[in-house]
Order: C-alpha cells, then sequence, then structure tokens
C-alpha cells in the first residue's frame, strides 16, 4: 500500500475548518500531488457545495407537501410485517442499515417469529378438531419431549404434505449398557397422516401478517437500530402533519391504500406532463374517496395544475374548498395560489384580501415579498 | 487512541471526545429522543429535519431530478419508522439526512434500471445534463456526475459514505457517529471507494488533464 492509498482524511475534515498546522498543510500537499481522488474529492466538495447551496427552489412548500403526503400513507401499529414482493425487491436494494451486532430484533425475525405462532395456532386447531390433546399438540409443535413410543395420530383424510404436521415417531429403547437410545424411523407414509390444514389465508394470524404486508407502505431502512423494533403509532405519524387523520389501516385497508395510490398515480402523470389523465384522477380521487387525506391534498396540487395550464376559473374553487377545511398543512401555498389564480381572473379585490391574508397568516412566508409587491401595485390602480 | 504508525496522517482526537464528559444533548437530539418516545408533538416539531433531508436526496439525484419529492417523501416515512431505534447515536438532522440518502441511491438504481429497460443504451445522466452550460459549470456538474455515477458501481456502504462526505461534506467523526460504524471502517470504505473514483479518473483523459492542470 503506497503513501497515496492511505488518503489523510482527517486532514481533509482540518483543512475544513482551518485549524490546519504548517507540517499538517505540507503533509497533506504532498499527498495531494500524488493522489488524484483526494484533489478530486476537495474540488467535488465545492461543486456539491455549489449546487446545493445555491438552489434557491422553494424548498418550503416542497417539504410541505412531502410532509403532507408522507402523513397520508396508511401506518399499522403492529411488528414490521414481513415485506411484500415490491418491498422485498426494495430491501434487497437496501442492505440493513446498522451493524449485525447492533441490531435488534429484525422484521424478518419478528415476522417469522408471528408466522411460528400462527403456524403453533393452526397445529392447536387441526389437531383439537381431530380429538388431539394438548400434549399431542405441543409435542406436535416440538415444545415436549416425544414419548417412550409415540403413537400416530388418529386417522384424518389425506392432505398435502405439510414440513409442519410431519413428524417422525421417536422409539427410546435402552441399550444392552443400559444407555438411553433414541432412534427415528420414517413410518410409511399411510400411516402417519397429515392433519387438514385450512387454507393459511384462513388463519386469523395468518390473516393479520397479510393484510399487514399488503398494507405496509415501502419501507426505507432504518438507519440504526440497537434495540427492539416499534413500528410507528398512528398517532405518531400522524402527527407529522397535523390536520391529517391517519386511522389504522388494518381495520380498513382497502380504501386508504387505494387513495394513496390513486394520488400517487395522479401525480406521477401530473409530473410526466400528462395533466388530462392526471385531472382524471384527481377528479377520481375527489369522487371516490371525498373524505381521505389524499383527496384534500389533491384539491390544490391539482389547482395548481390549473392554474398553471391556465384555467384560474377552475382552480379558484378547489383553493376554496381547501381553505375552508382551517389551518392545514398547505394552506400557505392554497392561499398564493388563489391569490394567483384571482390575478389572473382580474379579480382585483378578491386577490387583494388573499394577498392580505396570507400575510397575516403567515408572515415569515417566502411569498411576503410577492405579496407586499402585488399589493403596492394594486393599491396604485 | 494512538497515532497509528502505518498511516501519518491520523490525527489523535480531541480528548474531551475520548475521555471527557458526558456529551450535551442538542435540543434536536432531545426532540428526537422524545419523538422515538412516541411524543406527538416532539415528531410534529422534528418536521425541521426535513429540509436537510431534502437537501441529502437533491445531492445524490440531482437538484432538477423528477423523483426528488417522491423520494423525500418516502425518506420521511423511513424517518418516521426509523424514530423508535433511534438511541441518540448522532444528531437527528445527521439520521435524517443518512435515511434520505440510502433512499436516494435506492430511487437511482431504479431509475438507472427502468432506464436501461426501456431505451438500451440511453444514458439518464446525458440527458439530464444536456443544457447548455459555460465551461466552468459544465465541468462542475461533470465532476458532479462522475460521483453519482459512482455511486451505483460500488458497494452500498461505500457509496453511503462517499455520498455523507463528498456530497454532504460530512466530517469522518460525524459519518462513523452515523452510521454506526468504527472510525476506521468509514476510513476503509472511503479508501475503497477512492480506489474506484482513481480508475474512474484514470479512464477519463479530460478530467485527468483538468486534475493535473490544478492539483
Amino acid at each position: 500500500m503506497s503513501v497515496a492509498d492511505l488518503h489523510p482524511e482527517d486532514l481533509l475534515d482540518r483543512e475544513v475548518l482551518g485549524v490546519l498546522t504548517a507540517s499538517e498543510r505540507a503533509l497533506l500537499d504532498a499527498h495531494l500531488v500524488q493522489c488524484s481522488a483526494c484533489r478530486f474529492e476537495r474540488r467535488v466538495r465545492v461543486d456539491f457545495n455549489a449546487e446545493l447551496g445555491a438552489d434557491p427552489s422553494h424548498d418550503g412548500s416542497l417539504v410541505r407537501l412531502a410532509i403532507e403526503r408522507a402523513a397520508q400513507v396508511p401506518m399499522v401499529a403492529a411488528p414490521l410485517p414481513e415485506p411484500t414482493a415490491e418491498a422485498s425487491a426494495e430491501a434487497a436494494r437496501l442492505p440493513a442499515a446498522a451493524p449485525a451486532r447492533r441490531t435488534g430484533r429484525t422484521p424478518r425475525r419478528a415476522a417469522s417469529l408471528v408466522l411460528v405462532a400462527a403456524t403453533f395456532l393452526l397445529a392447536t386447531a387441526s389437531f383439537a378438531a381431530a380429538g388431539g390433546s394438548f400434549t399431542s399438540i405441543l409435542r406436535q409443535a416440538g415444545l415436549l419431549s416425544q414419548p417412550e413410543v409415540e403413537a400416530p395420530p388418529p386417522a384424518k383424510t389425506a392432505a398435502s404434505p405439510s414440513p409442519v404436521a410431519r413428524k417422525v415417531p421417536v422409539v427410546r429403547e435402552r441399550s444392552a449398557q443400559g444407555d438411553e437410545v433414541v432412534t427415528e424411523s420414517e413410518p410409511p407414509r399411510e400411516s402417519v397422516p397429515e392433519p387438514v390444514l385450512p387454507p393459511v389465508a384462513e388463519s386469523p394470524v395468518a390473516t393479520a401478517v397479510a393484510l399487514v404486508s399488503s398494507a405496509a407502505p415501502r419501507v426505507v431502512a432504518a438507519p440504526s437500530a440497537n434495540g427492539p423494533r416499534r413500528a410507528p403509532s398512528n398517532e405518531t405519524h400522524a402527527a407529522l402533519s397535523e390536520p391529517v387523520k391517519v386511522t389504522s389501516s388494518v381495520a380498513t385497508p382497502a380504501p386508504a391504500v387505494d387513495a394513496a395510490a390513486m394520488f400517487q398515480e395522479a401525480s406521477v402523470a401530473r409530473r410526466r406532463g400528462e395533466h388530462a389523465r392526471a385531472a382524471t384522477l384527481y377528479r377520481e380521487l375527489g369522487e371516490r374517496f371525498p373524505s381521505a387525506p389524499e383527496a384534500a391534498t389533491a384539491q390544490v396540487t391539482f389547482a395548481r395544475m390549473l392554474l398553471d395550464d391556465g384555467d384560474p376559473a377552475a382552480a379558484v374553487p378547489l383553493f376554496d374548498r381547501y381553505l375552508a377545511r382551517g389551518k392545514t398543512t398547505l394552506r400557505e401555498e392554497a392561499l398564493v395560489g388563489r391569490a394567483r389564480a384571482l390575478s389572473q381572473l382580474g379579480r382585483t379585490d378578491g386577490e387583494r384580501a388573499a394577498w392580505e391574508l396570507l400575510k397575516a397568516e403567515f408572515p415569515g412566508s417566502l411569498h411576503v415579498h410577492r405579496a407586499d409587491a402585488r399589493l403596492l401595485e394594486l393599491g396604485s390602480r | 487512541m494512538r497515532e497509528s504508525p502505518a498511516n501519518p496522517f491520523r490525527v489523535v482526537p480531541h480528548p474531551a471526545r475520548e475521555h471527557g464528559d458526558p456529551p450535551i444533548e442538542s435540543a434536536d437530539k432531545v426532540l428526537a429522543r422524545a419523538a422515538a418516545g412516541g411524543d406527538v408533538v416532539a415528531t410534529r416539531r422534528l418536521q425541521r429535519v426535513a429540509p436537510r433531508m431534502l437537501r441529502a436526496v437533491r445531492a445524490v439525484l440531482g437538484p432538477a431530478h423528477a423523483d426528488v419529492d417522491d423520494v423525500l417523501q418516502q425518506a420521511l416515512i423511513g424517518l418516521v419508522q426509523a424514530l423508535p431505534s433511534y438511541r441518540g447515536e448522532c444528531e437527528p438532522v445527521h439520521f435524517g439526512a443518512r435515511i434520505a440518502v440510502r433512499a436516494a441511491m435506492a430511487a437511482r438504481k431504479r431509475a438507472r434500471a427502468a432506464w436501461a429497460r426501456h431505451d438500451d443504451g440511453a444514458d439518464a445522466e446525458a440527458v439530464v445534463d444536456l443544457a447548455p452550460r459555460p465551461d466552468d459549470d459544465a465541468r462542475e456538474a461533470r465532476r458532479r456526475a462522475v460521483v453519482r455515477g459512482l455511486l451505483e458501481q460500488i458497494s452500498e456502504e461505500q457509496a453511503e459514505t462517499m455520498a455523507l462526505r463528498f456530497m454532504l461534506g460530512w466530517s469522518l467523526e460525524d459519518v462513523a457517529q452515523a452510521t454506526g460504524a468504527p472510525l476506521n471502517t468509514v476510513r476503509s470504505r472511503l479508501r475503497l471507494a477512492k480506489e474506484a473514483l482513481k480508475k474512474r479518473i484514470d479512464a477519463d483523459a479530460a478530467l485527468r488533464e483538468e486534475l493535473e492542470v490544478d492539483p
């Protein structure tokens, strides 16, 4: 390993802080002469800082919109689920964030425990139905040792082989020396009929697992897990956006998921410039899920789209309906949008009132300067 | 910590960091701890982490990327879901930014895969950078594109470390605290990432020349 391979990361940090001593500076400069990667790093740090620092976009609006949308994703107060096919693919791309030694119970492990519990309940139900005793159920689950010679369970109709219900009779014998010898024998297939198991989805536990899995949003890997993970409560999640009431998706998962999916689809269409399709989806969202939080957010995004497309008359009622909800997350954006729409319509009185309302409610808004300029202009007329 | 003879660049950390008093918790840390414990008001106030997360998303994807808002949303969901596991190992802004970086890196890979499926041979980065720019801007954009492109070619751990350091300008110690990795592991990840970077530089004559001119 050459000197150039040992990158002076600490010195680079100290250079950024402006605390390099003369000898450290000499050391760093000597390294930089040899190392193109470190030269590049110094340059590109400045490049990124310039790019991100110079970005004047309306971060506030974007952040608020993202928060509102994030708060609409249904959450479940349950252990993190076994991922769905899509989430599995996502998880495959996102490795476990924390080192294994620091990781608590992982979602997969938690789900495995739930599945074991489900299996146990299924076995319980099956054996109970077949007249099996509780002891035999425990043995079946591997929680009790086997008897000296265990008889096969009562005969039932054959079912598909199940690794859960399969068991091997254990025969305990005494050897000539008196030691216990345990032998396992695979009996003829027909002599060990399998319990008839209901379909997995019919089990309450399994149904709950499936429900949680299907309702869960795409999970971004947690950066650290030093203890047992708790799924965030709905209350906590809803706190990201005060006016949005998020209810448990376990009780009524379908409407929330559908509304979220529809909102997402409409947003994608809008960003792609497919505004006609986006408009259809926004309208359908409002009709099918009028009380869904997505429908409220859609009013603002749809109205802004209409405004940008030159249809302020259609945008105003949407802004009005959203603003009638009170102190909602996108209220500032809705007030600005409404003022812009009224301006385009030439309704000066309404526009003036809208800008004044914006200034009164959001004195620190990025749009105050615009409001002042516009009010000045309106006042001079 | 002693200075390693194998690495002349290693600097002895400040004594207070190694043996000193318990660190004073920042207001954000207190807030995040409360949020992790289920405090609704604290969770709401934790929104102030979001702009830093947005910055991280933009750094990895590029400010004009179409998926910035979607990825920020995913990252915010990830933040809320990860809060119960927050133990105050790092500042909440770093906690959130790290989630955002990971979400953005995953989004880049998805976007790259989608491009590959729909248009063989097309280069998403090249399309993004079609706009004419002054020379300096073009060079800056190219350097940033090199880093963004590298993120998909090295391991996730190296890419994350590189993103936090090159793009967000974090110190070694910040990266170590946020990722939960020992300092030497962070150094090792950076070394491997820089090896990949060197290969990339060596393969690009213009980039090499530019760096040679101004070391």
